[in-house]
C-alpha cells in the first residue's frame, strides 16, 4: 500500500462565477477504498467526475499513474478506459443486450476480439451472478441487476480504479444491499475505489479511508474510525447526527 | 378579464359573419353580357396572362366596378361562367368554339372582341434562331402547308383530313428544338392519349423539320413560357400566343403564323343542357381515350418523387443533425453549425412551391435535366431541413447518460453517437420519418407548376379535356386521401410493434 495512483493537486472548479470546489488535494494508492461523503450539493459528484474528465477543472492537477490528464493534448479516451465509472442511474445501453453493452467497448476500442471480449463478458457475468441473463435487455431487469451489469460492464475494460457516483441512491431499499455486498467483494479482491455514498454503514466497514466533503472541499477525513467515533468539526458532528 | 376577451371574439365573429353574408349577397348581383358595351361592370373571366387578360384588365377598376377572375386554364373559366360565378369569358375563338361545342349551354357572341396574331416567342438575343424560325414560316405560308395544317384542326369539312406528315428525308443534324406549350388550349395545343397536338405542334413541327431540327415538347402553365424560354428551358415558346407590346419588352416573336380573334362567351339562356348521366360522366372522365392513364402516369411520379425526396431528405437532415448536436454539445463545427443554421431558416422560411421554381427555373436554367430529377433535388432539399430537426430532437432526447457511459468506457464522441446515441435515436425517429413522407406525398401536389405531370396535374389534364371539374378533381382527392390512409395506418401498426419490442 504504497504506490500513488491518482493524486489531486490544488484543484479548483467553478461554473462561471460560482465555485463548487477549491484547492482540493489528495493522493490515493493503489488498492484503497476511499469513501467520500458529504451533504447534498457539496461538491462531491462533481469532485469524482473530474477524476476521469467528464467535468473539465478550472485549475490545479490531477494525475493518474503520473500522468497530468488535465493537460492540454493528452489522450483521454485511453485513460478514460483505465479509469471505470459506476452512476447513479446505471446508464446502460438499452438498445444492446446485456453481453453487448459488456463486449462494445473492449471490442471497438481494439483492446479484445469478440470473441476474447464474450468469455470474459461470460465470466464477468457469473461472478455479478447474473449469468442468465446474458442475451436479455436492460430494461427487463431490476435497478439492483441493472446496476451489476454496470459494474460487470466497467470492470470488462480491466480498470486499475472504478470510481462509483453514488450508485445504490437510485435504488429501491431492498436492492441496496446486493449492490453494496458486489463493491464489498471487489474491494476485498484489491480494486482500487472511490465512492460517493450515503450508505454509512458501506463507508465505515469497506472504506480504508473517509473523505467529508463540505464547502467546495475536504472538510475533514481520516480513517472512518476517526470521523464516524472522534469527529472534530460542528459540521461534520451536525452531518452525522442527521444521517446515522 | 377572460370574459372580456370571450365578448370581444364573438363579437369579431359575429362582425366577420355579417361582411361575409353581405359580401355575397353582392357577389350574386350578375350582369347580363350581349355585346362588348355591356362589359362595363360585368364580372369577366379570363385564362392568366393570355391577351384575353391583358384586353380585360383594362376594364378592370373602373367607375362601373368590372372585375377580372384570372384561372388558370380556359376551361375552369367556362365552367366558372356556367356555375353564374362570373358574366362572361374572353377567350381566343377556337379554343372558346371547342369549348362551347363541348360544354353546351354557351355561346359566343356575334361581334369579334379583337383580332390578334399569334407568333412564335424567341428568347431575346437568340437572332440566329428567330431569322431562321422567320424563313421556316414564311416558306410553310408559301408552300400551303401552314393551310394545310389549320384545315386539319378546323373546318367542319376539312377537319381530319389532311394531318401534316413529315417529308420524306428529313434529318435532324441540328438537335432538339425545346418546344414550351401550355396543352389546354384545344385546338392550338392539347392533349390526345398523352400526346400534345394541335395546329401550334403541328406547325412548330413543320418548322423543326425545316431547320433539321427534332422537336420536343414541354407542357407548363402559361404564364410560365415566356419565363421559360428567356432561361433557356425552351428555345421556342408556341402557345397560340399573341404578339402584344407588353410582351415585346420581354421576349421577341417571330412573324405571326395565324390571325385569330378574341371572343366573349356568355351563357346560352335558351338551351337547357342535356344532363350526363353520372356513368357517361365516369366513363368520359376515366375510359374514354383511356384517360385514366394521366392518372396513373401521375400517381407514379408522384411516388417516386416523395419517396426519393424522403431517402436523400433523410440523409441531408441526418448530417445536418449531426452537425448541430455536435456543436451544441461540444462547442465544435462552428462555422458548418452555422451554414447549417442558415440553411434551416431558409428552408423553413420560405415556401416550398417558391424553392421549387427557384430551383426550376434559377438553379437548373441551362442544365439539361428531368423534370422528376429536378422535383426530387428540390424536394429532397426542403425535406432535408425538417428530417434534420426530427432527428436532431431525436438526439437529445437520449438522455445525457449514455453519451457519459460510452466516454467514461473510452470510446471517443464520435465512436460514442455512432455506436450508442445514434441507434437510439433513429428508432425513437422512425414514425416520425414516415410521417414526413405522408407530408411529402401531398405537398408534391405543386410540381405541376414546373409542368411535371404528378397525380394533380393528371386529373387537371382530365379536367382540360373533358369540361368536368368535379370528377377528375373528386378521383384525385380520393387517392390521395388512400394513399396517405393507407401509409397513416401502416405507420402506426409499425409504431405499435416497435413499442411493443421495446417493452
Amino acid at each position: 500500500m504504497s504506490e500513488v495512483l491518482i493524486k489531486v493537486d490544488n484543484l479548483s472548479k467553478a461554473y462561471g462565477d460560482n465555485l463548487v470546489l477549491s484547492n482540493v488535494n489528495m493522493t490515493i494508492e493503489k488498492g484503497e477504498v476511499i469513501a467520500i461523503i458529504g451533504p447534498s450539493g457539496c461538491g462531491k459528484s462533481t469532485f469524482i467526475r473530474t477524476l476521469n474528465q467528464l467535468e473539465n477543472v478550472t485549475g490545479g492537477n490531477i494525475y493518474v499513474d503520473g500522468e497530468d490528464i488535465t493537460a492540454k493534448g493528452v489522450d483521454i479516451n485511453k485513460i478514460r478506459s483505465r479509469v471505470g465509472m459506476v452512476f447513479q442511474h446505471f446508464n446502460l445501453f438499452p438498445h444492446l443486450s446485456i453481453k453487448q453493452n459488456l463486449t462494445l467497448a473492449p471490442v471497438k476500442l481494439g483492446l479484445m476480439s469478440q470473441k476474447e471480449a464474450d468469455e470474459k463478458a461470460k465470466e464477468l457475468l457469473a461472478r455479478v451472478g447474473l449469468a442468465d441473463k446474458e442475451n436479455a435487455y436492460p430494461d427487463n431487469l431490476s435497478g439492483g441487476q441493472k446496476q451489476r451489469i454496470a459494474i460487470a460492464r466497467t470492470l470488462a475494460m480491466n480498470p486499475e480504479v472504478i470510481l462509483f457516483d453514488e450508485p445504490t441512491s437510485a435504488l429501491d431499499p431492498e436492492m441496496v444491499g446486493e449492490v453494496l455486498g458486489l463493491m464489498k467483494e471487489l474491494a476485498d479482491d484489491g480494486m482500487t475505489m472511490v465512492v460517493v455514498t450515503h450508505e454509512m454503514g458501506f463507508a465505515r466497514e469497506v472504506a480504508d479511508r473517509v473523505m467529508f466533503f463540505d464547502e467546495k472541499g475536504i472538510k475533514e477525513e481520516g480513517t472512518p474510525e476517526d470521523i464516524f467515533d472522534y469527529p472534530q468539526s460542528q459540521r461534520l458532528k451536525d452531518f452525522l447526527s442527521k444521517v446515522l | 378579464m377572460r370574459k372580456k376577451i370571450t365578448l370581444l371574439l364573438a363579437g369579431v365573429m359575429t362582425a366577420a359573419l355579417l361582411a361575409a353574408c353581405g359580401g355575397k349577397t353582392a357577389d350574386s348581383q350578375t350582369k347580363t353580357v350581349e355585346s362588348i358595351d355591356d362589359l362595363e361592370g360585368a364580372k369577366i373571366g379570363v385564362q392568366l396572362g393570355t391577351t384575353g387578360d391583358i384586353y380585360a384588365s383594362d376594364y378592370e377598376g373602373d367607375e362601373a366596378g368590372t372585375t377580372v377572375e384570372r384561372y388558370n386554364k380556359v376551361t375552369d373559366a367556362m365552367q366558372a361562367l356556367k356555375q353564374g360565378k362570373i358574366d362572361c369569358v374572353i377567350a381566343d375563338e377556337q379554343p372558346a368554339i371547342a369549348s362551347v361545342e363541348k360544354e353546351g349551354g354557351l355561346l359566343i357572341l356575334d361581334d369579334p372582341f379583337a383580332l390578334e396574331d399569334y407568333a412564335i416567342c424567341i428568347a431575346k438575343g437568340n437572332d440566329e434562331l428567330l431569322s431562321q424560325v422567320n424563313t421556316a414560316v414564311e416558306e410553310l405560308k408559301a408552300d400551303g402547308t401552314l393551310d394545310q395544317i389549320i384545315d386539319n384542326y378546323i373546318g367542319d369539312d376539312t377537319k381530319g383530313t389532311c394531318p401534316y406528315v413529315t417529308p420524306e428525308g428529313t434529318t435532324y443534324e441540328n438537335g432538339t428544338l425545346v418546344v414550351a406549350t401550355n396543352a389546354t388550349f384545344q385546338p392550338y395545343e392539347y392533349y390526345v392519349d398523352g400526346e400534345v397536338v394541335g395546329i401550334d405542334m403541328d406547325m412548330i413541327k413543320a418548322v423543326g423539320d425545316k431547320l433539321g431540327m427534332d422537336v420536343q415538347i414541354e407542357d407548363m402553365e402559361f404564364d410560365a413560357i415566356i419565363n421559360a424560354v428567356n432561361s433557356g428551358k425552351a428555345d421556342v415558346g408556341v402557345a397560340g400566343m399573341t404578339m402584344t407590346e407588353e410582351r415585346a419588352k420581354s421576349i421577341n416573336f417571330s412573324t405571326s403564323y395565324i390571325t385569330s380573334k378574341q371572343v366573349i362567351v356568355v351563357r346560352d339562356s335558351s338551351v337547357t343542357v342535356e344532363k350526363q348521366t353520372f356513368i357517361d360522366k365516369l366513363k368520359s372522365n376515366f375510359i374514354d381515350e383511356q384517360r385514366y392513364a394521366y392518372l396513373l402516369k401521375g400517381l407514379r411520379n408522384t411516388l417516386v418523387i416523395a419517396l426519393c425526396a424522403v431517402i436523400i431528405g433523410v440523409i441531408i437532415g441526418f448530417l445536418v443533425a449531426i452537425v448541430r448536436v455536435t456543436y451544441d454539445k461540444t462547442g465544435n463545427w462552428a462555422i458548418l453549425n452555422a451554414i447549417c443554421k442558415l440553411y434551416l431558416t431558409i428552408i423553413r422560411g420560405t415556401p416550398m412551391m417558391v424553392q421549387l421554381l427557384i430551383i426550376f427555373y434559377v438553379v437548373f436554367k441551362s442544365v439539361s435535366i428531368s423534370k422528376v430529377a429536378v422535383a426530387i433535388i428540390a424536394f429532397a432539399i426542403n425535406s432535408g431541413a425538417y428530417v434534420a430537426e426530427i432527428m436532431r430532437g431525436g438526439i437529445m432526447s437520449i438522455d445525457d447518460g449514455q453519451m457519459e457511459a460510452g466516454r467514461s468506457l473510452g470510446l471517443s464522441y464520435g465512436e460514442t453517437m455512432k455506436s450508442i446515441i445514434l441507434p437510439q435515436a433513429i428508432k425513437n425517429v422512425l414514425p416520425a420519418l414516415a410521417n414526413e413522407f405522408i407530408q411529402l406525398v401531398k405537398e408534391t401536389s405543386i410540381c405541376g407548376y414546373i409542368g411535371l405531370i404528378d397525380l394533380t396535374r393528371g386529373g387537371d389534364i382530365i379536367r382540360s379535356q373533358t369540361y368536368e371539374a368535379l370528377i377528375p378533381l373528386l378521383a384525385v382527392a380520393i387517392i390521395y386521401l388512400i394513399i396517405v390512409q393507407a401509409l397513416t395506418v401502416l405507420v402506426g401498426k409499425w409504431e405499435k410493434s416497435l413499442r411493443k419490442a421495446e417493452a
